[in-house]
Formats: C-alpha cells, sequence, structure tokens
C-alpha cells in the first residue's frame, strides 16, 4: 500500500529533509530515484553525488546506497531501502553534492511475511554500464534473492545485467570469458530476440546491512525481485509496539471493545501501555450522566502482559497529543498553502483534536470526515483527491480534511463572505451556498453552529 | 364454436403452464408483503449500462431504469452529455409493495459532513418520482406506515464537536405533502440521539430520543418518548412527550 504519493521531479540542492508520518509500525519499502551526472558532463571539477540518510542512519559513502555521477554520467538509478520503521515521524535526508535530479520518491508499507514479492517493473535507460537497480536491506537477514528480468539482443551492443550482492559478482561460470561476470548476456541470445529470464541466488545472509545491486548494459527490464527467508531484526514489545498512557482517573481493560465485557485489568491515570491495534469499532459507552461519549473506538493494547480494549478517549498514544496534531495540521495548511488559522479552526470545532472521534452522524476523525465524502476524496478526477482508506489516520484525515477545505476556499476566492462560504459548503456542501450574499437563518442549527464556532476560534469548545 | 372453445381453453391452460400469465396478468405475479416488513434489497449505480439497479438479498436484479430518469428536475442537475455518474450517491433503499424508496444525492450536495438528499419512489410500473428534495444531513432510517402510504425519514445532521440534530420528514405520497418535525431536539442540548422509532397506526408516530450535552458536562442526558399525531392535510404535526 503507498502511504506517501510521489513527490514529483526536481532538482535537489544541499540538504533537503522528507519527513514521513507513519501511522503503524513494519517493515517499509522506500523507494527513491534520480539521476546525477560526472565532472565532464558538467564542465567542471567534480562529479554529483547524492547521498541518503534514514533517521541519521548513514550509509557508507562508497556503498551502493550513494548516487554517484561518476558512475552513472546522467543516467536514472533506482534504490530501495527495505527497513523496519516504528510509527510515528521519520525523516528521510537528502545530501546533493553539486546537486541532484530527484525522480521519484515513494513509501510503501510491506506485509510482514517472511516471503516479499515486489513488481518492480523497471526499465533501464539506454547506456553503458552502471549502476540501475539497487536494493538496500537494513538489519534484516534473508536467505535467497529471485529477480525476473527481460533482456534483448541488439545489432552491435546488446543487454547485459550484472548482479551483486554484499559486493560478490554472481558470474556465471558457464558463458564465456567475456560474459561470465554479467549473469544475463544478451549477445548470447538468437538474433533480434528476447528472454525473460527467472533466477534465484541463495546468499543466506545473517542479519546485517546488505546490497543487491543491478548493473545494466544497454535497456534491460526488471520485472519482478522477491526476498524469502526475509527476518527482520527480532523487535521486543518495547520497539515493535507504540506507547501510550491513561489519562483518565480510572479506566478498565476488557476482552471485548465494550463497556459490559469480561474485565482484564483495571488501569489508573499515568499506566504506560502498548498500542497493538488502534480505533476498533465497538460499543459507543455513556457517562454516569447517560450521556453517550463521542467516539465509538477503543485501542487493542497490552499492559503487563494482558491484552485487551481499552476505550480510545481514556489514552493518549505517544505523538498524538494536541500540541503534536496541531503542528501537524499547521504543517499540512501551509504546504497546501491555505489559511492555517481556518484549517485548525475546523479541525478545532470538528474534534477537539482528538482524532478518534465519531459523531452519532458518522463522521469520523479530526476533520469529521463522512464516507460520502470520502469515495469522492478516492476519486483521482476530483480537484482534492486525497487517498483515505483510514479515516482515523491522523496523517490521511488531515491531508484530505484540508484537501477539500483548500478546494472550497478557492471556489469563493473573490467573494466578501469567502470564510462563511467556505465553512457552510465544509458542513453542508458547495450546493448549500447561494451565489449572492448568505442569509445565515435558511441554515439549519448545525451548519450555524460550525461557523459560529469557527469565526469565533473555536472558544466556545 | 365448439371447437373455438376448446381452443381457448387450451390456449389459456397453456399460457399458465408456460408462465405467459407473467405476461397478460402481471398484477397476479406482484410479490405480497404484508405489514410494513422490508424486503432486504440493495440499489447499485450501475456505471457500466448507466442504470440504477435493485437486486435481492442473492444479488438477483428484480428491476432497473436509466440513470438519466434522475433528472426530474433542476435540483439535481445532470446532463445527460456528462455522463459522468460519479457524483451520485446513494446507499439506502427501502421496498414497498409496488415501489422502491431511496434518496440520491451528488457531490456538489455533500460536504465534509452532511448531504441533502432528495426522495425518491421507483414504481414497478416504471414510474419514477422525487417525493421530497431537503432532506439534510445523514439519513439514518426510512421507514413505511401500515397503510404504505406515509414514509418517515431520520436523519442526523452534524455541526461539529458534540453537535448533532435528529430531523424527521414524514411524506405523504398520496398528497405528496410533506412535514418536518424538529421536535426531536430539546433546546439547551446539543446533541440528540433516536434510539427506537415506530409507526402507530397510520397517523402516529414514536420515537424513543436521547439528548445531552457534551459527555463531562454536568447536565444529566434526558431520555424522552416523543409521540406524534401526523395531520397531512394540514401539514401539521401534533408532537407530546408521553
Amino acid at each position: 500500500m503507498d502511504m506517501i504519493p510521489d513527490d514529483g521531479r526536481r532538482r535537489v540542492t544541499g540538504k533537503e529533509d522528507l519527513i514521513l508520518s507513519l501511522d503503524n509500525s513494519g517493515l517499509y519499502l522506500i523507494k527513491i530515484a534520480a539521476r546525477v551526472r560526472d565532472k565532464k558532463q558538467l564542465q567542471g571539477t567534480r562529479d554529483e553525488y547524492l547521498r541518503i540518510e534514514i533517521d541519521g542512519k548513514k550509509f557508507p559513502p562508497d556503498s551502493p546506497a550513494v548516487f554517484a555521477g561518476g558512475k552513472l554520467k546522467g543516467l536514472k538509478e533506482t534504490i530501495f531501502f527495505i527497513i523496519s520503521l516504528k510509527s510515528g515521524k521519520h525523516t528521510v535526508s537528502l545530501y546533493a553534492d553539486q546537486g541532484a535530479d530527484l525522480e521519484s520518491f515513494k513509501i510503501s508499507h510491506l506485509s510482514d511475511d517472511s516471503t516479499l514479492e515486489m513488481g518492480i517493473n523497471e526499465r533501464a535507460e539506454d547506456g553503458d554500464r552502471r549502476p540501475w537497480v539497487i536494493f538496500v536491506l537494513v538489519d534484516l537477514s534473508f536467505i535467497s534473492v529471485t529477480s525476473a528480468i527481460t533482456y534483448s539482443r541488439r545489432k552491435r551492443d546488446s543487454d547485459d545485467v550484472k548482479v551483486i550482492i554484499d559486493g560478490k559478482i554472481q558470474g556465471n561460470v558457464f558463458r564465456t570469458i567475456k560474459h561470465f561476470l554479467w549473469h544475463f548476456a544478451g549477445s548470447l541470445l538468437p538474433k533480434n530476440s528476447s528472454k525473460t529470464e527467472n533466477i534465484t541466488f541463495t546468499p543466506n545472509l545473517s542479519q546485517g546491512l546488505h546490497f543487491i545491486e543491478f548493473w545494466a548494459d544497454r535497456m534491460p527490464s526488471l520485472q519482478s525481485v522477491s526476498f524469502s527467508g526475509l527476518v527482520t531484526a527480532k523487535l521486543t514489545d518495547e520497539v515493535r509496539y507504540e506507547k501510550a498512557r491513561i489519562i483518565w482517573g480510572t479506566a478498565n481493560l476488557r476482552a471485548q471493545p465494550q463497556s459490559s465485557a469480561e474485565l482484564i485489568a483495571p488501569l489508573k491515570i499515568g499506566d504506560q501501555v502498548n498500542i497493538i491495534e488502534k480505533a476498533v469499532k465497538g460499543e459507543r459507552p455513556v457517562n454516569e450522566n447517560n450521556v453517550p461519549f463521542l467516539s465509538d473506538r477503543w485501542h487493542k493494547i497490552r499492559y503487563q502482559d494482558k491484552d485487551g480494549f481499552v476505550f480510545s478517549m481514556a489514552v493518549e498514544i505517544k505523538g498524538e497529543d494536541v500540541d503534536n496534531i496541531q503542528n501537524l495540521i499547521i504543517g499540512e495548511a501551509r504546504r497546501l498553502m491555505i489559511d492555517s488559522s481556518l484549517a485548525l479552526g475546523i479541525a478545532r470545532c470538528e474534534s477537539t483534536l482528538f482524532p478518534y472521534q465519531v459523531s452519532s452522524a458518522g463522521a469520523k476523525g479530526l476533520f469529521q470526515i463522512t464516507d460520502t465524502l470520502v469515495q469522492d476524496l478516492n476519486n483521482k478526477e476530483k480537484p482534492f483527491y486525497s487517498p483515505v482508506d483510514n479515516p482515523f489516520s491522523i496523517v490521511q484525515n488531515i491531508t484530505a480534511g484540508i484537501s477539500y477545505l483548500k478546494w472550497l476556499y478557492n471556489l469563493y476566492q473573490n467573494d466578501q463572505q469567502r470564510i462563511e462560504k467556505t465553512i457552510i459548503a465544509y458542513n453542508a456542501g458547495p450546493g448549500a451556498v447561494p451565489q449572492g450574499a448568505v442569509d445565515l437563518s435558511s441554515y439549519e442549527f448545525q451548519t450555524k453552529r460550525l461557523i459560529q464556532c469557527v469565526l469565533g476560534n473555536g472558544n466556545e469548545i | 364454436m365448439k371447437f373455438n372453445k376448446l381452443f381457448l381453453v387450451i390456449l389459456l391452460l397453456a399460457m399458465i403452464i408456460f408462465g405467459f400469465r407473467a405476461r397478460v396478468f402481471p398484477i397476479l405475479q406482484r410479490p405480497s408483503i404484508k405489514g410494513v416488513a422490508v424486503q432486504q434489497v440493495a440499489v447499485e449505480l450501475n456505471k457500466t449500462n448507466n442504470s440504477v439497479e435493485f437486486r435481492d438479498q442473492a444479488g438477483i436484479l428484480i428491476a432497473s431504469f436509466l440513470i438519466k430518469r434522475l433528472v426530474l428536475d433542476k435540483y439535481f442537475p445532470i446532463t445527460e452529455k456528462e455522463q459522468k455518474w460519479d457524483s451520485i450517491r446513494t446507499d439506502f433503499v427501502i421496498r414497498g409493495d409496488d415501489s422502491f424508496f431511496f434518496p440520491i444525492t451528488r457531490s456538489t450536495y455533500c460536504g465534509a459532513n452532511n448531504c441533502t438528499w432528495g426522495l425518491y419512489v421507483y414504481q414497478l410500473t416504471g414510474k419514477l418520482d422525487i417525493l421530497e428534495k431537503n432532506i439534510f444531513g445523514n439519513i439514518q432510517q426510512i421507514s413505511l406506515s401500515p397503510d404504505k402510504r406515509k414514509i418517515a425519514v431520520l436523519s442526523y445532521a452534524h455541526g461539529g464537536y458534540c453537535s448533532n440534530g435528529s430531523y424527521l420528514y414524514l411524506l405523504d405520497r398520496i398528497s405528496k405533502k410533506n412535514i418536518k418535525i424538529n421536535s426531536l431536539n430539546l433546546k439547551n442540548y446539543s446533541q440528540s440521539q433516536v434510539e427506537d422509532l415506530s409507526w402507530e397506526g397510520d397517523t402516529g408516530i414514536r420515537a424513543k430520543v436521547l439528548n445531552s450535552n457534551c459527555s463531562g458536562q454536568e447536565k444529566d442526558g434526558v431520555n424522552r418518548e416523543v409521540k406524534c399525531r401526523v395531520i397531512f392535510d394540514s401539514d401539521q404535526a401534533d408532537c407530546k412527550e408521553t
């Protein structure tokens, strides 16, 4: 599943930090494609380099994890980092010496299976022998790697592919001396023919930093790569699970997400717990005054080796405190170039910045998005397209809510009642906004209440 | 003459045996539903065939019509030229004896919190009609009166943190009169939740409502039972707490 969309092509100079906010811990694939030039192309004295750091973790400067202009000579290289990351914020830093052209940046959450299959579909640009696709496995062990490669015999110079695992060339001794270092050699194929070949290497490597390099000569295609026997570093509960603390005076760990379910353990304010699964749908509890709470979501947690459910409002997950959420909203509003006080005002009035809020009308999360809007947010043809597969994901909900808000805000660009109309449209749809002046008395109480709350900067909450 | 009579009898028997009856006497084939029991039925927009389809629990097609027929007036303007039905939303349908009742909206009529819905009725005869154009919020329940002439639509409108209202729309299919009941919401309470809604006869409706403010506030939630007598002819609903 793609968590962060392709960040697009651009020139990188100096240092650039890409901030990731991940909702779940697990194994991630970070894809970075870039091109760097050599000094001849630059007509200078130094080659371009692009170096990557993940959460401050450096890779050796002469390792395959670095884009080197002297080898690439302006051709595209793709590096896939496979790494275990905890939920929360992470930083991928790009250090461009002389500059680099970033072609693509993507991150995907991978399954926890020991076999990892990836469709790659990367065709090399036409050029001479150079690094082409690199896999960097961080703190992982694996038994074997299988790749499917298509290569062709061409006039004059054919496609060749070399595979290097941890610096060791995986040659083919059954081929000619000229080709034995290149596992796939197009010149050995019949004239004008192509072949797709699957090949498995079984290096059986123990846990550590590993590099699997595919070098290309001319234009072969890497169709897929799979790793078997993949084992991530043994994660303890301490590392694997997000941390949280009980913020209610008392709370209960229950066998099911409902108040009447079997009591597993009583909890008290300040108790530290591990989050196993967030936002599980359950019963909406009521307080002692018979007032229903503002959510029907429970978290599955581990407390002193006991697993169970605790009501979401009784827990604060690390990194999900109001200050942090507020900063995320302001940051996203700035990124999408919309008034951050309007975005923050909407979120405060909608949810008081509690990310697991569910109204009885079915609106969910920080920006109280209904399922009806989610259908549109997932429609690529919509101008406010912002995919949502989990409305309780803080990142998804903020990006989607602000994207939609920005679209509405732009609809009323030159209108004197721009803010009021944007809020009405946010609550009831642009079809509810008149062309001329707004007559507030014609709206239902709930629409009026949202306008008053946002314009009052949420003071009534 | 005798031959003709015999021929007619044989023809009639053949029609019955070979299933012509359904076409000749469609009225005999109509399903009958006792009381206001609602059949499990789904409504789908088939964007390949550009049709609205009603399917039973097993997924078997019961009835369908072209999406463009939803353009009954300018309320939900969809041009046939657009042929983009992605903006149309429906997720709710109930079936009466001879009709399907279903709300429709478009993206334009929805915000992040609420939509404005039109309630449509499609009769098995092929007639399509719109009963109400201004149902605000998120539809929770549609219920037919015992005589199946009136329809109650319950909707929740959301207005941000700790604010939602319950609205009841009562519609008369024959006279086309509509009555909107706001009295499920109590002044000084920011939330209302209907926990049970039922018809009492053909002119009465009963609702169990919980009115409350935000959790943690000192005022208790209040459970109420509201009974409304609906007088469609005078566009009135007389609602009392019981």
